[in-house]
């Protein structure tokens, strides 16, 4: 088998069969995907059904805690959970630049399969393209999702009160890609929290009731996922910053660059809304959770503010908005 | 007497005439003179109907022009001669509800002279009464709830005068004829002492109480007029540490009142002029020189030169004295950050961890107003920060149109327009902290009401991210964006009334320019409506974001990668890590931005002076480098400017050489300071030499944040007078952010017009 990836691999005749078979049905391997189908074809169950899409690009390709499949998977199967939804079946699409190593493309499908495996979802549909070089860089992954909502999973309107818990530490896969892109060489132990969060769903039950929203703070981090839910519910939040979690090693990196952690990334967090009076409770039940032991109830909705803000260890409250410039100072 | 001597007239005058004993003043002027008519007050104007002998008409608007009380402002008279009347007496017409003029709300006035004489007058009704007031003085813009100014309309319509009181206050030869905060301790406000957790104190005199445990070392949170205060003794160096460790405010200087002229005469150098504006109606905070050796403890005011210091305003604040108490810190009353204090539930649940006691009284502050804080430089009154006694300032303007600008983020402040004139609010604070937030949307609904308009143009930042453009954008009407310099410019040239186009020196902490840098060591040729950038301080590369500003190592350490020089052997205090960090961030464009800013070269000068790593207070980099200039030295460093086809380029590379080398000399960061402080007035003269060159323009406006610095200010604008330039600076607008709104309006008015 070559080494790498050539354009052939992606012009639909042999090369690209052997290559769907040595490393795409080898570990996606179910039956619906290896049926010799177009399409893949299952049965409708019944209830309703959540169907997400996301394209991914990241650079490096690997990266401390995960890689690009890896991130593929859990992202979809993240944008499935936060619709109160488990993952059913997934569909893969690649696009992969010409020279790429085909073994580390047997590295990405096997995350990609291990997360599968882990949240009980198959892919059941793909495809492959191949680019000249320079086209992309390295490999671009799409994935979408079809999932079974809880039937008790309702979303709606949020009320004063409503309490607002995160799953985790903040802002640790931006981080690590900022480190890792920018060659940023740093002690102390950086690592995407990349994971997949249906567990919570299967763990909340009949109690996701409780759960009005749920939602991933991937891009802008959680300040802007606060901020969205804010402008669209049209109140206010308080949050507290001594409840934010913040790993050490990544507080000291945003000190030093100037930037503010609360909008970096994470892949593996999910921040819930859960109604007023609930949120101890809900937060009992996922706080056993493998990749939600560090939850805490961070703030709550609060139609007294108009906007959302931070209460900082000095009791001032800082208004979180999302940036229009990121880049640029506002301090005269 | 000749029938023909005799004459008629009615006169009108426009401006600051209401709560201010106009009325009164007029009746008692017409009545020496023995003239008949009736004066009548219409909100924004006085008009007079005279009648009498034409000499003593002619002595009466003299007087009316000349003498009228000091806390009016006349912005416009007109005399028209009428047919005879035949009055016999001379009356005051109760006012009509406002008609069609410009609005104009009167500032809140300190406590005057004939008050405290009675205050101080053992058997007077008011013998010691807090709240003694009279036509010529008490609050005004703070308890304003809607316009015109009348008892209904502010927070004493609480408070039903007493049969004493209602007969003052009918009397027109009386001096409490109509004035609207009259009561006495009958029928007014009173006093309460609260503990730390806001229950009351017994106590029958709970002043005197207040008084003892200030000199007891306690922490005191006193309502004033605009807000509260935190108040200690000043000479207790245990309790100035204790307020400020649970302030949170390490550094930044701490307001002192003192008990009278003499007192501050002790601890400061004081000049006419000084004393003039100390003890003047308005009693703002003012900077004063301090005397040496210090008197009061170095922590009220470290590593400055300067001390900022008022004498007491309010009738209470009087009370709070005694022997062993000449000098109290009056601080804002608020925590680090947030606005100040003025309801009495939030006070008292916030401040709590501070104060030890509450000295609270039942007049609702309507209007959070801080002090106001001035200086004197170049032989004027400069206006620093905008407040009680200043606030609102109302500024004659040429556009008529209705503009609300929303000004910038920080030491925030607003203005609305109309008719011609501008009203300019007093300092709001950093939008980015709710509270604050909060008060700025209130005081845009306040504005809105008394002056009853929604506003058709909204004047904002470019900045977008900006808390008050973001509000600006989601209003509904015509919006307008001007640049941040731009708007320093045309409000420094609308307050010196210059209409022509000028050239504008703006020396600025941080604004977005036309090309997403930052902005901020500009040269302009502009006129109100818009401006050229003809020159500007040469582009550095700075990393970090608002990190920027807090830690002014950052600063020197972008600049020197600028030079290529390597950073650890000027800035040795800071770890290799960091240095490192930055460094890398630089080469990946991480968080980094373009920046002309004269303020981030002070800063960078400061650090390489090895000024603190963190700063606690605005500014407070450069504030101290300023300090510590020597007047005595000449001596600038050499520099470049460099000509290119869009202006000039102030090059910093030579000046930061040669501050280099003396550093390794060893130099005193006195005379590094100096010699830097000199380079700039040097530069600044010869670019703006070469902009006359091209332009002929002689008029030239200084503005910005870093004008707020009293030797670059005297000296170059001194310099410049000599190179036979007009040169003209912010004097009743503050140079800094605070006065960034009213810029705004006036070029936005501007621009609409054209
Ligand atoms: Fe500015
Ligand atoms: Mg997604
Ligand atoms: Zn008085
Ligand atoms: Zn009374």
């Amino acid at each position: 088998m070559d080494k790498r990836i050539t354009l052939r691999h992606g012009d639909g005749g042999l090369q690209t069969n052997k290559l769907i078979r040595n490393i795409f049905y080898k570990h996606f391997d179910n039956e619906i995907l290896t049926g010799y189908q177009d399409s893949a074809i299952f049965q409708m169950e019944a209830g309703r059904l959540a169907y997400t899409t996301d394209s991914f690009v990241v650079k490096p390709i690997f990266f401390p805690g995960g890689d690009i499949g890896k991130l593929a998977v859990c992202g979809t199967v993240n944008d499935l959970a936060a619709a109160g939804a488990v993952p059913l079946y997934l569909s893969a699409g690649f696009v992969i630049e010409e020279g790429f190593e085909i073994e580390k493309l047997d590295m990405i499908a096997k995350s990609m399969s291990d997360i599968c495996k882990k949240v009980g979802a198959k892919i059941v549909a793909g495809d492959t393209k191949v680019v000249e070089k320079g086209l992309v860089d390295g490999v671009y992954i799409n994935t979408s999702g079809i999932g079974r909502v809880h039937e008790f999973f309702n979303p709606r309107h949020i009320t004063s009160g409503d309490e607002i818990i995160l799953t985790g530490t903040i802002g640790e896969h931006g981080t690590t890609i900022l480190l890792e892109r920018n060659d940023l060489r740093l002690q102390g132990d950086f690592k995407s929290d990349c994971n997949p969060l249906s567990e919570i769903i299967y763990e909340l039950g009949d109690s996701i009731k409780y759960v009005k929203l749920m939602r991933d703070p991937t891009r802008g981090g959680v300040a802007n996922a606060l901020c969205e839910i804010s402008e669209s519910h049209n109140i206010g939040a308080i949050i507290e910053e001594e409840k934010l979690q913040i790993r050490s090693a990544v507080k000291s990196v945003h000190e030093l660059l100037g930037t503010d952690p609360l909008y970096f990334a994470s892949e593996g967090r999910m921040i819930l809304v859960v109604e007023k009076g609930f949120g101890t409770n809900i937060l009992n039940m996922i706080n056993t959770l493998d990749n939600c032991h560090n939850s805490r109830i961070i703030g709550k909705f609060d139609k007294s503010y108009s906007k959302v803000c931070l209460r900082t260890s000095l009791g001032g409250e800082r208004i979180l908005t999302m940036l229009e410039n990121q880049m640029i100072s506002r301090i005269c | 007497m000749v029938v023909s001597d005799v004459n008629r007239y009615i006169i009108t005058l426009t401006g600051i005439v209401q709560g201010v004993g106009f009325r009164p003043f007029v009746f008692r002027v017409a009545n020496r003179l023995h003239l008949n008519g009736w004066v009548e007050n219409g909100g924004s104007r006085v008009i007079v109907d005279v009648e009498g002998k034409e000499d003593s008409i002619k002595e009466f608007i003299h007087i009316l022009q000349n003498e009228y009380p000091s806390n009016a402002t006349i912005t416009d008279f007109q005399i028209k001669s009428q047919q005879l009347f035949g009055y016999t007496d001379f009356s005051i017409k109760t006012s009509d509800a406002e008609e069609n003029t410009a609005n104009f709300l009167p500032a809140d006035i300190a406590v005057c002279k004939s008050c405290i004489k009675e205050f101080n007058t053992l058997g007077n009704n008011r013998f010691q009464y807090p709240f003694i007031s009279c036509t010529n003085c008490g609050p005004r813009y703070s308890i304003i709830s809607s316009l015109p100014y009348d008892r209904e309309t502010t927070s004493m319509s609480e408070f039903k005068m007493c049969s004493q009181c209602i007969s003052e206050y009918c009397t027109p030869r009386n001096r409490r004829f109509h004035a609207q905060t009259n009561c006495c301790s009958d029928c007014g406000p009173v006093l309460k002492l609260l503990d730390a957790h806001g229950n009351t104190v017994d106590s029958s005199d709970c002043v005197k109480l207040a008084r003892q445990l200030i000199c007891r070392g306690k922490i005191l949170a006193v309502k004033g007029i605009g807000g509260y205060h935190l108040c200690c003794n000043a000479k207790d160096l245990t309790a100035v540490q204790r307020l400020r460790r649970l302030k949170h405010r390490p550094h930044k200087p701490l307001a002192v009142m003192a008990r009278n002229i003499e007192s501050i005469n002790k601890i400061c150098e004081v000049s006419k002029q000084e004393k003039e504006i100390l003890t003047g109606s308005k009693k703002p905070i003012l900077l004063l020189q301090k005397k040496s050796p210090e008197y009061l403890p170095q922590d009220i005011a470290p590593n400055q030169k300067r001390l900022g210091i008022m004498l007491p305003y309010a009738p209470l604040q009087f009370l709070l004295f005694s022997d062993e108490t000449n000098y109290l810190v009056m601080t804002s009353g608020n925590i680090s950050g947030s606005p100040i204090c003025y309801q009495d539930d939030v006070a008292v649940s916030s401040l709590s961890h501070v104060a030890d006691y509450f000295l609270v009284h039942n007049r609702e502050i309507i209007v959070p107003v801080d002090d106001a804080v001035v200086k004197v430089a170049d032989g004027y009154e400069i206006l620093v920060r905008c407040g009680r006694g200043y606030a609102p300032l109302i500024i004659p303007i040429e556009a008529k149109s209705r503009v609300l600008a929303v000004g910038a983020e920080q030491k925030c402040s607003l203005c609305i327009t109309e008719n011609g004139y501008a009203t300019v609010s007093q300092y709001i604070g950093n939008l980015n902290e709710y509270q604050t937030y909060k008060v700025f949307n209130k005081q845009i609904k306040h504005f809105e009401s008394l002056f009853r308009y929604c506003p058709d143009i909204y004047a904002y930042d470019l900045n977008a991210d900006y808390l008050s453009t973001r509000y600006a954008k989601e209003q509904v009407g015509k919006k307008i964006a001007i640049q941040h310099h731009h708007a320093h410019m045309a409000g420094c040239m609308a307050e010196n009334k210059l209409s022509n186009k000028a050239i504008g020196v703006i020396y600025d902490g941080t604004g977005l320019g036309t090309d997403d840098a930052i902005w901020g060591g500009e040269f302009f040729v502009g006129s109100f409506s818009g401006f050229k950038r003809v020159g500007h301080l040469k582009y550095v590369t700075l990393q970090g974001g608002d990190s920027v500003v807090r830690e002014p190592w950052r600063c020197a350490l972008s600049y020197l990668l600028a030079l290529d020089i390597d950073p650890q052997e000027f800035l040795p205090q800071i770890n290799l890590l960091a240095i490192e960090m930055v460094k890398s961030a630089i080469k990946n464009k991480i968080k980094c931005f373009k920046s002309s800013s004269m303020g981030r070269f002070f800063d960078c000068v400061a650090a390489l002076c090895g000024f603190e790593t963190q700063i606690t207070y605005d500014a407070q980099a450069a504030i101290e480098l300023e300090s510590i200039v020597d007047k005595e030295i000449y001596d600038f460093y050499k520099y470049s400017i460099i000509n290119t086809e869009d202006g000039f380029v102030l090059g910093y590379e030579h000046i930061l050489n040669e501050i280099l080398r003396d550093i390794r000399k060893q130099e005193q960061k006195s005379i590094i300071s100096t010699k830097f402080h000199n380079t700039l007035i040097e530069s600044t003269a010869e670019c703006v030499c070469k902009i006359r060159e091209k332009t002929e323009i002689k008029d030239i406006v200084l503005s910005g944040g870093v004008f707020e610095n009293i030797y670059l200010l005297e000296r170059l604008a001194s310099k410049l007078r000599n190179l036979k330039f007009n040169v003209y600076y912010n004097r009743l607008t503050p140079s800094n952010d605070g006065g960034i709104s009213f810029g705004q309006a006036v070029a936005a008015g501007s621009i609409l017009k054209e």
